[in-house]
């Protein structure tokens, strides 16, 4: 059993993660924003955070690099829709910034398992 | 008497003077050089005022006797003398003598006999003349008046005969001057006559000075208006007769200029009906005095072709002010419509494309919750065959959606895709292979692939999205039953071509068309065709972005796209994409080798059988051992029974029972590094980055060709992952 966040702003979809996640069989926490993910993460740090990359409050890469510059040892999936500009630069900058995994919304529950899978095996290893 | 030998030498010169004859000696250059006192008596000259002089010069002719000829004769002699160096004796010659002022001047009559011999030195050169002469007037009077009793009769006779001689001459003459005044008055009539006409000419001239003025302008307006491009006309106040029409009219109506004189109402009935009443209302006021009216109508050619015109009206007054014509200038705006049009095309369609940008993380998210809940729901289910049979529609159809949004990233070019320069001949051959298969037998494929096409800078999935539209939407167009024929050909695009098609530039293109034999479309159709969600399909049958994404993707390309189609008589689309200057990337990827395998181990996963076992005898030929098969969970079952025994796995994406996903998280669960190659068709939802988050090495588009798959296993094998 891991600790995930999960990060997005569509209440919907980030109750759908949890879900899927906590089937799995993984402690799930989440946000609606990257400021309340961030205070999350710095009382009790994630093993793996799964975050949207287009929000509103305090955006995804934005998150993503305060992860960075805490140090933070929490491992991160990032999520694209679309949206402004291109999904699939968003995703390459998140990647360069530190995501292990990327995902193109939709994604199946295989794809999200598998990219949570690949992403403890990386810490463990 | 005897002379004295004591005697000095004689005064030659004073004998000379004193001779009593008449003597002159004169130089070669005729000048005086010595004169003798009888000749200065005879002459009524003195010495010092003739010696040195010219001979001429001291004896002029009478100038009051013009047939005077004595100077002449003498002149004559002299040169002969001269010349002849022999003696020359003159005739009786008249010789007036200048009397000297003193004795009241003027000329008095004589008559003299001159000879003139030359003396000439021992070498026989000429060095003087001696002019004698012999003054015979008393002779001749003497002799004249000797004469005179003995020829009285004769002379009265011969006087009478020259008198009658004389009248008659003189009647002759008289009638000849008569005659000359006559010629001369003639003469003077005809110059009258000319003058007078030269003078009605000047003021013919005059007179048309202005009208000329005036056709010299209408001369500069014809050339103009046969110049011009646009048509220049005039008519009648009810425009009922042409009075003038440029020659424009014949390139922008097809008709000719002549066929409109005879027939005025050719130029309403070109109009399409739906323009007329309007057309007819705007210049109908201009017969009713408005200075100016102007319409925008659309014209058929004989060639059913559709013209825009702009047309500007005016009325022509007369002197008085009152319209007596109607005229007007008619522009070609065909080309600025069509520009307009795209325009506004591609406004719409930008406008669609940020919509879709915009929407498309909603909307993914919606989908990603529609797709992430049935999916729970599959769980929760358990083993209720029916419920799972439902839930796995909403699956299909939330993957339709998903696909939706990718296609409208696509055509709003959301969606880049990396592009490299390749010969389209390879894949044009590739995707006629997979049409072959996907098309009804009654579809007739004909293909003209010039195999010296250049290469040009583009991304293979995209072109066989592009080609596999076009072939659907035609096999549509003809209802499952035509001939289909697919070209790919060269042309070298000028200046003057460029402009015709929207977005094409000039210079080498590779030209795509794609033909059927099927409905056509109307222009009204053709208008809209590339615009998103536009379709002549009925519901659920097309998303309408099927062109939407052809021309995204060709301007993607910096291309461009020209539909040709009649109604009833097919449609061909042409894609031009822009040559590839160099051919050298392209030709090094062509001209290279198949990558060759060493006898590696693949297991090939396909659920389509015949692609099964083309990918096997491919990857056969190409040297590996290849175990192949058709059902995911038997390809699985062979994986987990010896793990090791497989040194890549090659999978479709698509399959029933186990997709190529779930298969590739299963082996990954027996051998996490196993090395995996997904297989997708175009138009899905996966990326690199997405197979790679999965764990799966590289991403394959279908139709793969011999060169992609083997070139993509090469990589895998060295263990150079793609990024």
């Amino acid at each position: 059993m891991s600790r995930i966040l999960v990060v997005d702003d569509d209440d919907a979809f980030r109750a759908m993660l949890r879900e899927t996640l906590e089937r799995a069989g993984h402690e799930v926490h989440d946000a609606p924003n990257g400021a309340i993910a961030l205070e999350i993460d710095q009382r009790t740090p994630c093993d793996v955070v799964v975050i949207d990359l287009v929000m509103p409050e305090k955006e995804g890469l934005e998150t993503i690099l305060e992860l960075r510059r805490r140090r933070s040892r929490t491992k991160i999936i990032a999520m694209s829709g679309g949206g402004s500009g291109n999904p699939k630069s968003n995703l390459a900058i998140a990647a360069r910034l530190g995501a292990r995994r990327t995902l193109t919304k939709p994604f199946s529950r295989g794809e999200l398992l598998l990219a949570i899978d690949h992403v403890l095996v990386d810490a463990t290893s | 008497m005897p002379i004295s030998p004591a005697l000095a030498t004689p005064d030659f010169q004073a004998l000379f003077e004193s001779a009593p004859g008449l003597y002159l000696v004169l130089g070669p250059d005729l000048r005086i050089v010595a004169v003798s006192d009888a000749y200065l008596r005879a002459t009524m000259t003195e010495r010092a005022q003739i010696l040195g002089r010219g001979l001429f010069e001291v004896f002029p002719d009478n100038p009051a006797d013009p047939i005077a000829t004595g100077v002449d004769n003498l002149r004559a002699s002299l040169q002969r003398v001269l010349h002849g160096k022999v003696a020359d004796a003159m005739a009786v010659q008249k010789y007036d003598i200048q009397r000297p002022a003193a004795e009241g001047g003027g000329f008095e009559e004589r008559y003299w006999s001159p000879m003139n011999s030359p003396v000439l030195d021992a070498s026989g050169a000429l060095v003087y003349i001696i002019h004698r002469v012999e003054d015979v007037t008393e002779f001749v009077r003497l002799k004249e008046l000797g004469l005179e009793q003995d020829k009285r009769t004769e002379e009265l006779r011969r006087r009478t005969d020259n008198m009658a001689l004389e009248v008659l001459q003189r009647a002759q003459q008289i009638q000849g001057m008569n005659r000359q005044l006559l010629e001369a008055n003639a003469e003077l009539a005809r110059k009258d006559e000319e003058r007078a006409r030269l003078s009605e000419q000047l003021r013919e001239l005059e007179r048309t000075r202005a009208e000329s003025a005036l056709r010299q302008s209408e001369e500069k307006f014809r050339q103009l208006a046969d110049n011009i491009p646009e048509v220049f006309w005039m008519t009648t106040c009810d425009m009922s007769e042409v009075v003038y029409v440029s020659p424009a009219y014949k390139d922008i109506w097809g008709r000719s200029v002549e066929s409109l004189y005879a027939h005025p109402e050719e130029w309403m009935d070109a109009v399409l009906p739906e323009d007329r009443a309007m057309v007819a209302e705007s210049f109908a006021k201009l017969a009713r005095g408005e200075s100016q009216v102007g319409a925008e109508y659309r014209i058929r050619r004989p060639d059913g072709s559709i013209r825009w015109l702009s047309d500007r009206g005016f009325p022509v007054r007369d002197a008085n002010g009152k319209p007596y014509r109607s005229a007007g200038i008619a522009q070609d705006i065909t080309e600025r419509k069509r520009l307009e049009e795209n325009l506004r095309r591609s406004q719409k369609m930008e406008a669609v494309g940020q919509l879709a940008g915009g929407i498309a993380h909603d909307f993914n998210n919606i989908l990603g919750c529609i797709i992430g809940y049935t999916e729970l729901v599959e769980l929760d289910v358990g083993a209720n065959e029916s419920a799972l049979a439902h839930l796995e529609e909403v699956l299909k159809a939330s993957q339709r959606a998903k696909e939706l949004i990718l296609q409208i990233l696509t055509f709003s070019r959301h969606q880049e895709q990396g592009r490299k320069a390749m010969h389209l001949q390879s894949v044009i051959v590739e995707a006629l292979k997979l049409l072959r298969a996907s098309l009804p037998s009654t579809v007739d494929i004909r293909a003209d692939i010039a195999a010296d096409a250049p290469s040009v800078l583009a991304n293979d999935t995209q072109l066989q999205q592009v080609l596999m539209n076009l072939a659907t939407n035609a096999a549509h167009a003809m209802e499952g039953r035509g001939e289909l024929k697919v070209r790919l050909t060269t042309l070298d695009v000028d200046a003057e071509y460029a402009r015709t098609q929207v977005d094409l530039r000039a210079g080498r293109h590779v030209v795509l068309s794609v033909s059927d034999t099927g409905c056509g479309m109307d222009r009204e159709t053709q208008q809209h065709i590339f615009e998103p969600f536009f379709t002549t399909k009925g519901p659920g049958e097309g998303t309408g972005l099927g062109l939407a994404m052809v021309h995204g993707i060709v301007k993607s390309h910096e291309g461009a796209i020209s539909v040709y189609s009649e109604p009833g008589q097919g449609t061909t689309f042409q894609i031009y994409f822009p040559a590839v200057a160099s051919e050298k990337r392209g030709d090094e990827r062509l001209d290279d080798a198949l990558p060759r395998g060493n006898g590696e181990r693949i297991l090939l996963v396909d659920d389509e059988p015949a692609l099964a076992a083309v990918g096997k005898l491919m990857l056969e030929r190409a040297g590996y051992q290849v175990v192949a098969h058709t059902r995911s969970v038997d390809a699985l079952e062979a994986f987990r029974a010896r793990p090791e025994e497989f040194d890549l796995v090659v999978t479709d994406l698509t399959m029933p029972e186990l997709n190529g996903v779930d298969l590739a998280r299963e082996i990954l669960k027996v051998r996490a590094s196993a090395p995996i190659i997904l297989a997708t068709g175009f138009g899905g939802a996966m990326t690199q980055a997405k197979v790679q988050a999965l764990g799966i090495r590289e991403l394959l588009f279908k139709p793969a060709t011999a060169r992609s798959l083997t070139e993509s296993i090469q990589r895998v094998l060295s263990g150079s992952r793609v990024a």
